[in-house]
Protein backbone atom coordinates (compact mmCIF):
# COMPACT_ATOMS: atom_id res chain seq x y z
CA UNK A 1 0.00 0.00 0.00
CA UNK A 2 1.37 3.41 -0.87
CA UNK A 3 0.88 6.49 1.21
CA UNK A 4 0.83 9.98 -0.19
CA UNK A 5 2.20 11.99 2.73
CA UNK A 6 2.79 15.71 2.52
CA UNK A 7 6.36 16.63 3.50
CA UNK A 8 6.79 18.85 6.60
CA UNK A 9 8.26 21.58 4.41
CA UNK A 10 5.31 21.46 2.04
CA UNK A 11 2.93 21.42 5.00
CA UNK A 12 4.44 24.62 6.43
CA UNK A 13 4.11 26.44 3.10
CA UNK A 14 0.58 25.10 2.74
CA UNK A 15 -0.30 26.34 6.25
CA UNK A 16 1.10 29.81 5.47
CA UNK A 17 -0.74 29.92 2.14
CA UNK A 18 -4.02 28.72 3.63
CA UNK A 19 -3.67 31.31 6.42
CA UNK A 20 -3.26 34.05 3.81
CA UNK A 21 -6.28 32.77 1.91
CA UNK A 22 -8.42 32.53 5.06
CA UNK A 23 -7.48 36.09 6.04
CA UNK A 24 -8.31 37.14 2.49
CA UNK A 25 -11.68 35.38 2.73
CA UNK A 26 -12.48 37.09 6.04
CA UNK A 27 -11.49 40.47 4.57
CA UNK A 28 -13.71 40.05 1.51
CA UNK A 29 -16.63 38.94 3.73
CA UNK A 30 -16.20 42.06 5.89
CA UNK A 31 -15.95 44.31 2.85
CA UNK A 32 -19.12 42.83 1.31
CA UNK A 33 -21.03 43.01 4.60
CA UNK A 34 -20.23 46.72 4.68
CA UNK A 35 -21.51 47.16 1.14
CA UNK A 36 -18.15 47.80 -0.50
CA UNK A 37 -18.09 47.68 -4.32
CA UNK A 38 -16.74 44.48 -5.86
CA UNK A 39 -13.41 45.86 -7.18
CA UNK A 40 -12.61 47.36 -3.79
CA UNK A 41 -13.47 44.15 -1.94
CA UNK A 42 -11.55 41.91 -4.33
CA UNK A 43 -8.48 44.17 -4.56
CA UNK A 44 -7.09 43.42 -1.12
CA UNK A 45 -7.90 39.74 -1.36
CA UNK A 46 -6.02 39.32 -4.63
CA UNK A 47 -2.78 40.33 -2.89
CA UNK A 48 -3.23 37.75 -0.14
CA UNK A 49 -4.23 35.00 -2.57
CA UNK A 50 -1.23 35.80 -4.77
CA UNK A 51 1.04 35.78 -1.68
CA UNK A 52 -0.22 32.32 -0.70
CA UNK A 53 0.21 31.04 -4.26
CA UNK A 54 3.79 32.37 -4.44
CA UNK A 55 4.63 30.57 -1.17
CA UNK A 56 3.34 27.29 -2.54
CA UNK A 57 4.82 27.54 -6.02
CA UNK A 58 8.26 28.93 -5.25
CA UNK A 59 9.08 27.53 -1.79
CA UNK A 60 11.12 24.69 -3.29
CA UNK A 61 13.02 27.00 -5.65
CA UNK A 62 13.78 30.04 -3.53
CA UNK A 63 15.37 30.13 -0.09
CA UNK A 64 13.81 33.53 0.51
CA UNK A 65 10.30 32.23 -0.21
CA UNK A 66 10.96 29.16 1.92
CA UNK A 67 11.88 31.44 4.82
CA UNK A 68 8.74 33.50 4.22
CA UNK A 69 6.80 30.24 4.50
CA UNK A 70 8.30 29.71 7.96
CA UNK A 71 10.94 27.14 7.04
CA UNK A 72 14.44 28.69 6.98
CA UNK A 73 16.90 26.53 5.02
CA UNK A 74 19.69 26.63 7.60
CA UNK A 75 21.04 28.54 10.60
CA UNK A 76 22.11 31.54 8.50
CA UNK A 77 18.61 31.87 7.10
CA UNK A 78 17.20 31.47 10.64
CA UNK A 79 19.34 34.42 11.72
CA UNK A 80 18.25 36.43 8.68
CA UNK A 81 14.66 35.59 9.61
CA UNK A 82 15.17 36.68 13.24
CA UNK A 83 16.90 39.93 12.32
CA UNK A 84 14.15 40.74 9.83
CA UNK A 85 11.56 40.11 12.54
CA UNK A 86 13.44 42.41 14.93
CA UNK A 87 13.56 45.14 12.27
CA UNK A 88 9.86 44.74 11.51
CA UNK A 89 8.98 44.87 15.23
CA UNK A 90 11.05 48.03 15.71
CA UNK A 91 9.37 49.73 12.75
CA UNK A 92 5.93 48.61 13.94
CA UNK A 93 6.66 50.05 17.41
CA UNK A 94 7.81 53.39 16.00
CA UNK A 95 4.78 53.46 13.67
CA UNK A 96 2.46 52.79 16.62
CA UNK A 97 4.05 55.57 18.68
CA UNK A 98 3.99 58.07 15.81
CA UNK A 99 0.39 57.14 15.00
CA UNK A 100 -0.57 57.52 18.65
CA UNK A 101 1.11 60.93 18.87
CA UNK A 102 -0.40 62.13 15.61
CA UNK A 103 -3.92 61.11 16.63
CA UNK A 104 -3.43 62.64 20.08
CA UNK A 105 -2.27 65.92 18.52
CA UNK A 106 -5.12 66.07 16.01
CA UNK A 107 -7.83 65.00 18.45
CA UNK A 108 -8.58 61.70 16.70
CA UNK A 109 -9.39 58.35 18.23
CA UNK A 110 -6.06 56.67 19.02
CA UNK A 111 -6.92 53.55 21.01
CA UNK A 112 -5.84 51.24 18.14
CA UNK A 113 -2.33 52.68 18.19
CA UNK A 114 -2.21 52.53 21.98
CA UNK A 115 -3.33 48.90 21.93
CA UNK A 116 -0.72 48.05 19.30
CA UNK A 117 2.06 49.69 21.32
CA UNK A 118 0.93 47.93 24.51
CA UNK A 119 0.83 44.53 22.76
CA UNK A 120 4.30 45.07 21.27
CA UNK A 121 5.76 46.25 24.57
CA UNK A 122 4.19 43.51 26.69
CA UNK A 123 5.09 40.75 24.23
CA UNK A 124 8.70 42.00 24.21
CA UNK A 125 8.85 41.95 28.01
CA UNK A 126 7.25 38.51 28.09
CA UNK A 127 9.87 37.38 25.59
CA UNK A 128 12.69 38.66 27.80
CA UNK A 129 11.35 36.80 30.83
CA UNK A 130 10.70 33.61 28.80
CA UNK A 131 14.07 33.46 27.05
CA UNK A 132 16.36 34.63 29.86
CA UNK A 133 15.87 31.36 31.70
CA UNK A 134 16.41 29.29 28.59
CA UNK A 135 19.63 30.71 27.18
CA UNK B 1 37.51 36.32 12.52
CA UNK B 2 39.24 34.64 9.59
CA UNK B 3 38.90 31.10 8.28
CA UNK B 4 40.49 28.62 5.89
CA UNK B 5 37.26 27.07 4.65
CA UNK B 6 37.82 28.14 1.04
CA UNK B 7 41.40 26.84 0.98
CA UNK B 8 40.44 23.53 2.60
CA UNK B 9 37.50 23.10 0.24
CA UNK B 10 39.64 23.82 -2.82
CA UNK B 11 42.29 21.37 -1.60
CA UNK B 12 39.62 18.69 -1.65
CA UNK B 13 38.48 19.88 -5.10
CA UNK B 14 34.97 20.45 -3.82
CA UNK B 15 32.52 23.01 -5.08
CA UNK B 16 30.63 25.23 -2.65
CA UNK B 17 27.53 23.25 -3.56
CA UNK B 18 29.23 19.95 -2.67
CA UNK B 19 30.33 21.24 0.71
CA UNK B 20 26.92 22.82 1.35
CA UNK B 21 25.15 19.53 0.61
CA UNK B 22 27.47 17.57 2.90
CA UNK B 23 27.07 20.07 5.73
CA UNK B 24 23.30 20.43 5.26
CA UNK B 25 23.35 24.16 4.57
CA UNK B 26 22.77 26.29 1.49
CA UNK B 27 25.50 27.12 -1.04
CA UNK B 28 25.05 30.81 -0.20
CA UNK B 29 25.78 30.04 3.44
CA UNK B 30 29.07 28.35 2.53
CA UNK B 31 29.93 31.38 0.41
CA UNK B 32 29.02 33.74 3.26
CA UNK B 33 31.24 31.78 5.67
CA UNK B 34 34.17 31.73 3.24
CA UNK B 35 33.98 35.47 2.65
CA UNK B 36 33.59 36.22 6.37
CA UNK B 37 30.12 37.74 6.02
CA UNK B 38 28.63 35.09 8.29
CA UNK B 39 30.06 33.56 11.45
CA UNK B 40 28.74 30.01 11.85
CA UNK B 41 27.32 28.71 15.10
CA UNK B 42 29.55 26.50 17.25
CA UNK B 43 27.84 23.27 16.11
CA UNK B 44 28.34 24.21 12.45
CA UNK B 45 31.93 25.33 13.09
CA UNK B 46 32.65 21.97 14.73
CA UNK B 47 30.96 20.17 11.83
CA UNK B 48 33.17 22.06 9.37
CA UNK B 49 36.26 21.19 11.39
CA UNK B 50 35.28 17.51 11.56
CA UNK B 51 34.54 17.48 7.84
CA UNK B 52 38.09 18.58 7.01
CA UNK B 53 39.70 16.53 9.79
CA UNK B 54 40.81 19.67 11.64
CA UNK B 55 40.17 21.24 15.00
CA UNK B 56 37.91 24.30 15.04
CA UNK B 57 40.80 26.64 15.88
CA UNK B 58 42.72 25.28 12.89
CA UNK B 59 39.90 26.36 10.59
CA UNK B 60 38.71 29.55 12.30
CA UNK B 61 41.11 32.12 13.72
CA UNK B 62 40.35 35.05 15.96
CA UNK B 63 42.06 38.17 14.57
CA UNK B 64 43.12 39.26 18.06
CA UNK B 65 44.86 35.98 18.87
CA UNK B 66 47.51 36.46 16.18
Amino acid sequence: MTTNRVSPRRRLALAAAVSAWVIGGILIAIEFSQGAPLPSAVGGVVILVAYGAILLIFQTRSETVRTLAGDPVDERWSRIHEQSLVGAANIATVAALIGFGFCEATGRDNWQFALMAVVLGLSYMAGLVWHRGRM
Amino acid sequence: MQNDVRRLREEKALSQGDLARDLGVSRQTVNAIETGRYLPSLPLAFAIGRYFGKRVEEVFRDDESR
